[in-house]
């Protein structure tokens, strides 16, 4: 298969054709507008998100990208319905298989959370519980959603453990977090989060803290796992070459606003909006050894001091007056798989609609 | 042939937990208590030229941090030897080895912990440098101003404390207060792990024009391959405690020898849009309180033969430069 040369260096193309790339034809399990979410300061309400919006289709997995403050994990927390004071939910709609979740009583969200829906952390030591032991703990998410007998609970939570990889789950279930490694314990959580076989897994930076190579079985198995499943994932992260390899779809995240989507080969070949391709031209490994890399100047802006407009027209080369607003989200490409919230994109990205 | 600016032969450093009350009366009623040691570096011998970058990579547990605390001289080794600028670290007089020490400084991972939080900017910088004489105390402002202005912070804010910086700041902050005493070796442990991809950059290009500005020589501690191929001309590998290979950075990446380093390598995320399959290591680091006898990685190693559980294989050169500790190589 032949495709035009990448406009970026060495961000190769993919060389098969893309089997796993007709996700958004599907049905969507988790539709999100306009979800917005603002934190109480001193200085008066601070939007962390900004009018977010995408589908996610049933075992596609999505990856959401940005630097700290981006709102990624806000957006994630969001989600899951646990943003709690001082932050409060400020509007928008998440319809997870066409049910309403903004507004849910509590009674009924923690029936979804868990279930339908599950989250993991980065740190797997705020997960568990640190004086319970793992099959205590992880028999109680069981029977907290499933009228189960605690045999039964007990063959699933042994099933699960070693479907993610722990040796000898029979043994092992009997012992308390502190005495499993870092990694242990981050499959510990995901094996709690995989339990109910959820619709949409939602992973918050779960492997940052882990080792390449733990970092690698991990995502092995999650891939796995969620793909029997078909588990529909979001990943979030601030690396891009974690969820190169992982996702289908990318989101990348600006001071609270999606700022670019696409297909995860789209958006790293031919990258539109000036930050996205700021980001993968700094990425350590894309620079020749020796030579300066290539940078964005400043840093992320703090939310308190956000101007009016495109937040990160201060930093791009590209910014012109007309940045002064902020740019709306405009689609193109065939089923308008892309997007892109920006006036001066790095490609031409035609006719816009 | 340059000469080394720090050398270490056979450097060794164990950490041992002693026996507690309880256990210590256990066993004289004839419990077997023994106390755990865990040797972080277990004789590791590295050569750093005059301003050259060695990259040191490894999984966490692997000793990559303590070989540089104790080249940096935070940490005293249990064995071995350190030279610094061709002499023995400990045959020097008191003042002579002060100098040396001083001639080799640290940059840290998390500046936030790094900082004093309730020390303004201009005293974290300029301590150290009036301590040891190097700039007389009236004319600390303008030696410290100079500093900020060459790791780009401005010096209008020397006045400010650590939490009023942004997370590259403190970064700077911290290679500041490196600077000051005029060294000519930094140890790097980790210093740009705890910032973002942009920021990230942006601390990376100030190490590689500090250091031909200053021609510092640099041992740059990472467990970011990315990283320690961009700025290393040389890379080792750790693995719980021993150097398994050594070569110069383009060699490492390119045609790596040891079956850890191919892993390590295989491992390494790329910013490559394809589903891959990620296929891992088998196994996890094994418990450096007990590690495996002879070859440490031959659990997990994929072509480890009966002499790798015997026979603890050396690290010898096996090719101009490159050297690597397999008996398979």
């Amino acid at each position: 298969m032949t495709t035009s040369a990448p406009s970026v260096a060495r961000v190769l193309p993919s060389q098969e054709t893309s089997s796993h790339h007709t996700a958004p034809l599907r049905n969507a399990v988790l539709k999100v507008r306009d979800l917005s979410v603002a934190f109480a300061s001193r200085g008066g309400a601070l939007t962390a998100v900004d009018g977010v919006s995408f589908n996610l289709a049933a075992g596609e997995v999505m990856g959401i990208v940005g630097e700290s403050g981006s709102g990624k994990s806000v957006t994630g927390l969001a989600l899951m319905g646990l943003i709690g004071w001082p932050g409060r939910l400020t509007g928008g709609s998440v319809m997870l298989e066409g049910e309403e979740l903004i507004g849910m009583p509590e009674s009924e969200l923690r029936r979804i959370r868990g279930r339908r829906m599950a989250m993991i952390l980065q740190d797997p030591t705020s997960t568990l519980n640190p004086v319970l032991r793992i099959d205590t703990q992880m028999i109680e998410a069981i029977r907290a959603h499933d009228t189960v007998s605690e045999r039964a609970a007990r063959e699933r939570v042994c099933e699960m453990l070693s479907r993610v990889g722990i040796p000898s789950p029979r043994e092992r279930m009997l012992n308390y977090p502190h005495q499993f490694s870092g990694g242990m314990r981050q499959r510990i959580a995901i094996a709690i989060a995989l339990l109910h076989r959820p619709a949409v897994l939602i992973a918050d930076e779960a492997t940052t803290a882990l080792d390449v190579s733990i970092q690698a079985q991990i995502l092995a198995e999650v891939q796995s796992l969620a793909e029997e499943a078909g588990t529909a994932m979001i990943w979030i992260t601030h690396d891009l070459s974690v969820v190169a390899g992982l996702a289908d779809r990318i989101a990348v995240m600006y001071a609270g606003r999606l700022v670019e989507t696409g297909r995860v080969d789209q958006l790293l070949e031919a990258p539109a909006h000036p930050y996205t391709a700021g980001l993968i031209a700094c990425v350590p490994s894309h620079n020749i050894p020796g030579t300066e890399v290539a940078q964005i100047p400043g840093s992320t802006p703090s939310l308190a001091r956000l101007k009016a407009g495109c937040a990160f027209a201060p930093r791009c080369r590209r910014s012109t007056a007309v940045c002064g607003q902020v740019p709306p989200l405009v689609s193109w490409g065939e089923a308008s798989e892309r997007s892109i919230r920006c006036f001066h994109p790095v490609i031409d990205i035609g006719a816009r609609s | 042939m340059s000469e080394p600016a720090v050398e270490v032969r056979n450097l060794s450093k164990r950490f041992v937990r002693s026996l507690d009350f309880v256990e210590r009366v256990a066993n004289l009623v004839g419990a077997n208590y023994r106390e755990e040691v865990v040797s972080a570096v277990d004789r590791v011998s590295l050569r750093v030229d005059r301003a050259e970058v060695v990259g040191l990579v490894g999984e966490s547990g692997c000793g990559k941090s303590t070989l540089g605390r104790m080249l940096a001289g935070i940490l005293e080794p249990d064995d071995g030897e350190i030279l610094m600028g061709g002499e023995h670290l400990n045959r020097l007089d008191d003042r002579r080895r002060k100098a040396a020490l001083l001639s080799t400084q640290m940059v840290f991972q998390n500046p936030m912990a790094s900082l004093n939080p309730r020390m303004r900017v201009v005293d974290t910088i300029g301590q150290a440098p009036v301590k040891h004489s190097i700039v007389p105390a009236r004319e600390i402002v303008p030696y410290v101003d100079g500093i900020m202005r060459q790791v780009g912070l401005d010096p209008a804010t020397r006045n400010h404390y650590p939490h009023q910086f942004s997370g590259g700041q403190r970064a700077r902050i911290g290679i500041a207060r490196a600077l000051a005493v005029k060294p000519s070796v930094l140890v790097c442990d980790e210093a740009t792990a705890a910032l973002d991809v942009s920021i990230q950059a942006q601390v990376l290009n100030l190490f590689m024009r500090l250091r031909a500005q200053l021609g510092l020589t640099y041992l740059f501690v990472s467990h970011d391959l990315g990283v320690v191929r961009l700025l290393a001309d040389r890379v080792g590998v750790m693995y719980l405690g021993r150097i398994v290979e050594i070569a110069p950075a383009g060699r490492l990446f390119a045609d790596p020898q040891h079956p850890y380093t191919r892993a390590l390598l295989a491992d390494m995320p790329q910013l490559v849009a394809k589903k891959r399959r990620f296929v891992a290591i088998k196994g996890q680091l094994p418990s450096p309180l007990n590690p495996p006898m002879g070859c440490h990685f031959h659990p997990r190693c994929p072509m480890a033969v009966a002499r790798c559980r015997g026979e603890a294989p050396a690290l010898r050169e096996i090719a101009g430069n490159h050297s690597a500790a397999c008996h398979l190589v």
